[in-house]
């Protein structure tokens, strides 16, 4: 029983990190059958191989089709077991709030993050991309949101970022702040009064977690486009 | 020797009296706020308004020292011809597209064959380009185009592309083979109106999202194909990519324009190095430009000259917001003076 069970949490990983949609179901069914607890069968299973396909992305082995299609498994299993989870209220969630800021409609490195921090148990609410600023905090207001995340790709809407945060402030949400984007830096994150800074998906994970632990991580992340950061000035090295 | 001159000797590999800086436009934006004010033309209105683009573009060309003229300043003009919703951005920031006309890759055969005489903008700017030639003929002037993938992920959701690049690649290949055409057709209509150079901006082909395998498959032939009819027309063409490029090295060797334009993560000896073959063009940080001091925007400009980089130009498009005292503090470290 236990080996029949640890093998239906391998075929889910192993679905994942395939990007077999069809695999995917197929175990989350067989998790159904086997009367294996369906939370236990995302965490050690479908997400473990988010894991492994995160370690692939970092090593460039895979990149950002890839992902998207791993996650596209990871759901369709995520699909067939929601049904017979606790109502999501115990799960007791952080309320995370993601867009990408008005000027900018570029929104790839975005739904990675979305991905990555959903499969580490957040609960995320997606504003699209060109997003305008006062949909954050309005967003933010009503759910409580516990994070807000902003992106975006082009230097020219970065500055709408700190507008976001002075915002938030003004109208008295207490809510973290992360961003990221190929032209955010840690530095520039600092400035503007961001909570933490992200230079991709992976690293996404890590710093949301950080935050809401009192254990601080350097502020360094790593996303497709989160990986543009620029941490030179360009030139020679 | 003419701007124009030096910038098609230096792309051509011929002697020079010293390496010219450019800021091509189209994604790599050649725009700022204070000439805006200064000429009264101004985003978002310039944006479909040819005399006063080619206002804009000649006041930069005065006032910063950059050594072309940069139309149009954005990336959305081939995409909005071909059925993209375009909303026009604000003083800063630059059109963008809000509605894709393709919910799914399959669909491209409803897309219209492009006539760059007649959609959306392409007219607007080809008139631009025809007062452009008129009035400063020693200036070059790039055709601006963006590469076919970069184009689809402005007719479709990218997510979805990038998802079909596996799931269904006959139908992308279709996709990117229409768009390749089209792009063709209007580049011809570019340089018909007076374009020097070609400038293929590809900003999603980076190796950073693809990898060098799907980069090779659904980036390199179609680029070679528009880069092959312009070399047909005779004019040089630069390829700009952004992002990290270290994993597609090896293909970006295969590929035939004679400059790449690469982003500020880049390190330029390890692509000189890596691509041999090839002039490079770059890759002053915009950000420095932006917030940086005039120091260290003269410092790293003369860095890259030291270097020997073939062409100084900024990273990627020029925020509206940078001081022109910071574009003319890399202008000046090219000029020498």
């Amino acid at each position: 029983m236990q080996a029949e069970k640890q093998d239906i949490l391998n075929r889910l990983a192993q679905a994942v990190i395939n990007m077999d949609i069809t695999r995917a179901n197929e175990a989350a069914a067989e998790v159904i059958r086997c009367k294996i607890d369906p939370y236990e069968a995302i965490m050690d299973g479908l997400a473990k191989g988010m894991d492994k396909v995160n370690e692939l992305f970092e090593n460039e082995e895979y990149f950002v089709p890839e992902i998207l299609l791993c996650a596209d498994a990871m759901y369709a299993g995520i699909e067939v077991l929601r049904p017979y989870l606790p109502k999501e209220g115990t799960w007791n969630k952080k309320k995370v709030v993601i867009g990408v800021v008005k000027g900018d409609t570029h929104d790839i490195g975005k739904n990675l993050v979305k991905i990555m921090l959903d499969n580490a148990g957040f609960e995320m609410h997606d504003l699209g991309r060109n997003v305008p600023y006062a949909k954050f905090i309005d967003t933010a207001g009503e759910l409580k949101a516990d994070l807000v995340c902003l992106s975006t790709l082009m230097t020219t809407t970065m500055d709408g970022m700190q507008v976001i945060i002075e915002d938030l402030k003004k109208a008295g949400i207490t809510s973290r702040v992360m961003v990221g984007g190929g032209p955010i830096s840690p530095g520039f994150a600092k400035n503007i009064g961001a909570d933490g800074y992200a230079k991709n998906a992976a690293e996404a994970v890590r710093v949301a977690k950080s935050l809401f632990q009192d254990v601080h991580l350097p502020l360094t992340f790593k996303t497709p486009e989160f990986v543009s950061v620029r941490k030179n000035h360009g030139g020679v090295r | 020797m003419t701007e124009k001159e030096r910038l098609l000797k230096a792309l051509l590999g011929e002697s020079i009296d010293r390496t010219p800086v450019i800021c091509p436009g189209g994604m790599m934006t050649m725009a700022n706020r204070e000439i805006m004010i200064r000429t009264n033309c101004r985003w978002p209105a310039v944006h479909r308004d040819a005399k006063k683009m080619a206002a804009l573009s000649i006041a930069m060309h005065e006032e910063t020292g950059i050594e072309n003229l940069g139309i149009p300043f954005c990336m959305t003009v081939e995409a909005e011809a071909l059925g993209g919703e375009v909303e026009d951005g604000d003083e800063i920031t630059t059109p963008s597209i809000v509605n894709y006309p393709l919910k799914s890759v399959r669909h491209w055969r409803d897309l219209k064959e492009l006539n760059p005489y007649k959609d959306g903008r392409l007219p607007t700017i080809l008139e631009c380009m025809g007062i452009l030639n008129q009035k400063v003929p020693d200036v070059p002037v790039p055709g601006n185009l963006v590469g076919p993938l970069s184009l689809a992920t402005s007719l479709i959701d990218a997510t979805i592309l990038f998802k079909a690049l596996r799931r269904e690649p006959e139908d992308v290949h279709g996709l990117l083979r229409f768009l390749t055409d089209n792009s063709i057709r209007y580049g011809e209509a570019l340089i018909k109106s007076g374009a020097d150079l070609i400038v293929i901006s590809d900003p999603s082909a980076t190796g950073e999202i693809l990898g060098p395998e799907l980069f090779e498959e659904f980036v390199l032939p179609y680029l070679n194909m528009m880069i092959g009819r312009m070399h047909m027309l005779g004019k040089p063409v630069i390829v700009h990519i952004c992002g990290n490029v270290s994993s597609i090295y090896k293909p970006l060797n295969e590929l035939d324009s004679e400059c790449i334009s690469v982003d500020s993560v880049v390190n330029m000896k390890e692509v000189r190095h890596a691509i041999p073959g090839k002039k490079l063009m770059g890759n002053v940080s915009t950000l420095l430009l932006q917030n940086g001091r005039e120091n260290n925007i003269r410092k790293v400009s003369k860095t890259l000259l030291n270097f020997g980089v073939d062409i100084l130009a900024p990273a990627c498009g020029l925020s509206a917001k940078t001081p022109v005292r910071h574009i003319k503090a890399m202008t000046e470290a090219a000029k020498g003076v």
